[in-house]
């Protein structure tokens, strides 16, 4: 029930466009009358064990009582006897009752105990393994050869045979349909999964060798999503564990182009976020996440698809900064916009998991293959609108 | 750090009133509530007669050596054991079954209360707390039917009827074992509030913990990605001491208080044996009688401690009842009206911004004085900066917001004036940010529209090509989405949207950001969907990429809030103003060619 108000409440705007609400109604109902059955028929268990109980107590006195009595009338034992004897009744009665709740108890926390064994028992798949080097920091050059994955539950290679490097300084983008494998290279890249071993080098360590907390405290990440916690915006900026002054975290707004909206929220830099940040567009809450990794002074950025959310124009004007600063980091950036890539030292095009094309901008444009038909696409529609019959729409329209 | 602690405001409505109000709820269930309260009454009798019972065996039968006697004694001892122990069972049942169907009513209303409140109402209340009030607000209301009310009655009820036959049997040695009563009471109800504000303060603690939990676990890849564990786990342990130290001082008061009325309770035992021994002896008062009054000082604390108890569960489902109460009577800000117009069961698709002024709050105008108008199957792009109020338009369209000025309509009725459902069925949005529900590719397609047959949403995916995006997902389109089953990435939840509003078939469409994540060679075979779809249907697309927008009738370029510039893609160019800018800016580098 608790997941079903959950489920509705995150997803009412769709609810609400496709007039849900009728269905939604009675799926709730269906749990609720669910939940009070089950209930009843504990209700039913547990009230008959009360009554048994208490029965079974109130016979055993009735025979102390009975039987007592007439062993006083035979003399056989004192009246003191007797009331002693059913005092002691009533005092055992307590503690076996308690005996059977501790018994229960019991059991309930051995189950407990065993399923936080199990959690605790759990290693976790990526962490820093036997034989990890011990550098503290990172310069920033990234070498992938031949890598290949495959995600556990899937039957296809995420990735084939990648191959890239990334000298520091520079910057790679990446673009590719839906599913081609962007995101999963990105999430190898962090460790999110584990690469296979000798296929991702970090300044010619294997990336599986350098410790976890210098690998991503060296890269500065800014995800689809863009998460927020509800704290302050500026707390939220400055999530880097490092400590960070005011003026900076003012700069890295300013350089995500976050400031002037910040600003003019009541209370600025301090204003709380609620549940997931909701009081901010998704426009701003992605430029608040690309802030929170502008901010740390990490030798690596990646960017994936985390422009998506934003103008062309507010694009273009963080790129002409994040530019400035990109020099001295290396970069990776995951795009569908050329516009947004264009200028990248190299730019691969994934496909089901293979490279298929790789250049610069240019290089690429001559080759003639996707990036050029991604790039006709984007770009030449705005020169003549052309394509199928709508030109003879507005010409129709420009006559009348 | 955390959200808020829930304030609590203590609002105009009165104890009075809210008891009125949870009173209403119970009605329907008085029979109910009455039956139990009968058995109650013969479980207090029959529980009261068993000491008084073994008195008058001991100071009669025993003494008289009457065997008969006591069986006939023995007999009524056991038809009371079994007429209690019967009543319990059915007291239990009928007073436990009156909880959950009160409580049952008490969810109906609220979800279906939640269900009408319009969109605003869910920005502002985070969904941690509607789902607290419909499972645990709700939850604790449940004590005070199913325990408070005859509990309450059947304490007193034992405490009036243990002191009436104290007193029957023994004046003085009631008023001997009276000198402790009242030092008892005093400390019972001295603890207790003790006692209740601890557990307050255990209670916020807890949800401030669990609030904290629930988000560092759904933001962890983005705390393991900032290397950020240690600081998050150090608030973490504030938090867990903090708890843990309420904890403690909870059970350290319950350890001084617990033994502390044992010796009470001793004191007065010690009292009555010793002046119920002497007076014995004297012969003033039987055996029997002291006796009697052992079992009835021992059954005298449990109703008192009972009692202390009701009064702070009274106290918590009050609190409950004053934040459901105030849900429930939140009245929804958007409404049906009165005397709806129907709109036909096709509309044309009209629709006529005339003035429109809007603001979420107060007089922060977000869109100022939009007057435009969309013909019968006509597509409109819409464009401009992050924050000029694109999305607005579509909140206000779909009377997920109510515009301030002006008007708005569709096939020239004023959508104020027709049924909400009646609007947003012929309204079909694509959302950027579209939500998955748990369940399968099919069932988040299809949402609850039941008719539709997979092979008719296979082919609506095969249509606009985008059929393998699902079909190559592990289990195909029966694969499980949701939190605990595949995830789905921005790019493909927006297909996902896309195949929704295809599904439902709606007379206008509406894109909102809609191919924001999706490749360029995807959205092509998008594209051409959309521009079949588009056909005879009135479409409006909102995008920042403007290569979503070429081939539409009209453009609308906002800016904060105004329509700055409306026109077609040449003309706009043509004008080489805001529009022109922002094409220029997509293609840097590039001329862009102005056509005369």
């Amino acid at each position: 029930m608790t997941s079903r108000v959950q489920e509705f409440c995150s997803g009412i705007s769709v609810i609400k466009t496709y007039i849900q609400e009728q269905e939604e109604r009675k799926k709730f109902t269906n749990d609720n009358q669910a939940n009070v059955e089950v209930n009843k028929q504990l209700i039913r268990a547990n009230s008959l064990f009360t009554s048994l109980s208490q029965g079974i107590v109130g016979l055993s006195y009735l025979i102390s009582i009975v039987f007592g009595s007439i062993l006083v009338m035979k003399s056989t034992i004192s009246l003191g006897d007797f009331v002693a004897f059913n005092t002691y009744l009533s005092l055992l009665i307590a503690p076996i009752e308690n005996i059977g709740k501790v018994i229960n108890l019991l059991q309930q926390g051995k189950a407990a105990d065993n399923r936080i064994r199990h959690v605790l028992s759990t290693e976790p798949t990526i962490q820093d393994e036997e034989g990890v080097t011990s550098i503290t920091s990172i310069q920033g050059t990234i070498m992938i050869r031949n890598l290949s994955f495959k995600y556990q539950r899937s039957k296809e290679s995420a990735l084939k045979n990648i191959t890239v490097s990334i000298p520091k300084g520079t910057s790679l983008a990446i673009v590719g349909k839906v599913g081609s494998g962007k995101s999963t290279l990105v999430n190898l890249l962090l460790r999110l999964y584990n690469p296979p071993k000798n296929s991702i080098f970090i300044d010619d360590h294997d990336i599986r060798d350098v410790p976890l907390k210098t690998l991503r405290s060296s890269v500065a990440y800014v995800p689809q999503d863009n998460f927020l916690f509800s704290s302050s915006i500026k707390e939220n900026i400055a999530f880097d564990p490092n400590p960070y002054e005011n003026e900076q975290v003012f700069h890295a707004a300013r350089q995500a182009h976050v400031y002037q909206d910040i600003m003019e929220l009541p209370e600025k830099f301090e204003t709380e976020l609620g549940e997931r940040g909701l009081s901010l567009s998704g426009g701003q809450r992605q430029r608040v996440s690309i802030a929170r990794a502008l901010i740390k002074p990490s030798p690596i950025i990646i960017f994936d698809d985390s422009l998506s959310a934003v103008d062309s124009k507010t694009e273009t004007n963080i790129l002409n900064t994040l530019r400035t600063q990109m020099k001295s980091r290396t970069s990776i950036i995951i795009s569908h916009r050329i516009s947004t890539i264009q200028e990248a030292d190299q730019i691969i095009v994934l496909d089901k998991g293979e490279i298929v094309e790789r250049g610069t901008h240019h290089s690429l444009l001559k080759q003639n293959g996707m990036y050029k038909k991604m790039f006709t696409q984007q770009t030449t529609e705005f020169l003549s609108p052309s394509l199928n019959g709508r030109k003879i729409l507005i010409k129709k329209r420009r006559r009348s | 750090m955390i959200r808020r602690l829930e304030k609590g405001s203590h609002s105009q409505m009165g104890d009075r009133q809210l008891l009125k109000g949870m009173m209403m709820f119970a009605k329907p269930y008085r029979k109910l509530l009455f039956f139990s309260l009968l058995l109650t009454g013969f479980i207090v009798i029959a529980s009261l007669a068993q000491p008084f019972i073994i008195k008058v065996a001991i100071d009669t039968y025993i003494r008289m050596n009457d065997y008969q006697g006591m069986m006939y004694l023995g007999i009524i001892y056991f038809l009371l054991i079994m007429v209690s122990s019967i009543c319990t069972y059915f007291q239990n049942n009928t007073l436990q079954f009156t909880g959950q169907y009160v409580i049952y009513d008490f969810r109906q209303a609220l979800f279906k209360h939640f269900s009408i409140m319009q969109m605003d109402f869910f920005r502002q209340n985070p969904i941690g707390r509607l789902v607290t009030r419909i499972t645990h607000d709700v939850e604790s209301l449940n004590q005070l039917y199913s325990q408070v009310i005859v509990n309450l009655v059947k304490e007193v009820l034992m405490l009036i009827g243990i002191i009436a036959l104290m007193l029957y049997m023994s004046v003085k040695l009631t008023l001997i074992c009276f000198l402790v009563i009242p030092v008892i009471a005093t400390v019972t109800f001295y603890f207790k509030r003790v006692l209740r504000d601890t557990q307050r303060k255990l209670r916020s603690i807890l949800s401030s913990l669990l609030s904290y939990l629930a988000e560092n676990l759904s933001g962890m890849s983005v705390i393991q990605l900032f290397a950020r564990e240690g600081k998050q786990l150090e608030r973490f342990n504030e938090l867990n001491e903090e708890h843990y130290r309420a904890g403690m001082r909870q059970t350290v008061i319950n350890s001084i208080f617990n033994p502390s009325i044992g010796l009470f309770g001793n004191i007065s035992l010690a009292l009555l044996v010793w002046y119920g021994g002497r007076s014995v002896v004297d012969g003033t008062i039987t055996f029997g009688t002291v006796y009697a009054f052992t079992h009835y000082v021992r059954q005298f604390f449990e109703p008192l401690r009972g009692l202390a108890d009701r009064f702070n569960q009274i106290q918590a489902a009050l609190a409950s009842a004053e934040r459901i109460f105030e849900s429930l009577e939140t009245k929804p800000t958007i409404i049906n009206p009165v005397h709806p117009k129907e709109l036909p069961e096709k509309v044309k698709g009209n629709l006529v911004f005339q003035h429109v002024w809007f603001a979420y709050k107060n007089e922060e105008w977000v869109l100022k004085d939009v007057h435009f108008r969309i013909n019968h199957g006509e597509t409109v792009g819409v464009v401009g900066a992050t924050g000029a109020g694109k999305s607005s338009i579509i909140q206000l369209l779909n009377r997920f917001y109510d515009h301030q000025k002006g008007t708005i309509s569709l096939d020239g009725i004023n959508i104020k004036d027709v049924q909400l459902n009646d609007l947003r069925r012929h309204i079909g949005i694509i959302q950027q940010d579209a939500f998955v529900f748990s369940g399968t590719v099919f069932d988040n397609i299809r949402l609850n529209h039941n008719h539709v047959s997979k092979e008719e949403i296979i082919k609506a995916a095969k249509a606009v090509n985008i059929d393998p995006f699902f079909s190559k997902l592990p289990e195909g389109y029966d694969t499980m989405l949701g939190e605990e089953g595949t995830v789905l990435s921005a790019g493909q939840k927006q297909l996902l949207s896309f195949l929704r509003a295809m599904i439902a078939d709606n007379d206008v469409l509406i894109l909102d950001e809609a191919t924001a994540n999706i490749d360029t060679e995807t959205e092509q075979a998008v594209q051409e969907a959309l521009r079949e779809i588009s056909k005879n249907r009135t479409t409006i697309i909102i995008a920042h990429r403007l290569s979503t927008i070429l081939h539409a009738d009209k453009i609308i370029v906002l800016d904060k809030g105004r329509i700055v510039e409306m026109g077609n893609h040449q003309q706009l160019l043509n004008n080489q103003s805001v529009y022109y800018q922002l094409c220029q800016n997509r293609n840097k580098g590039k001329q862009v060619k102005v056509k005369n």
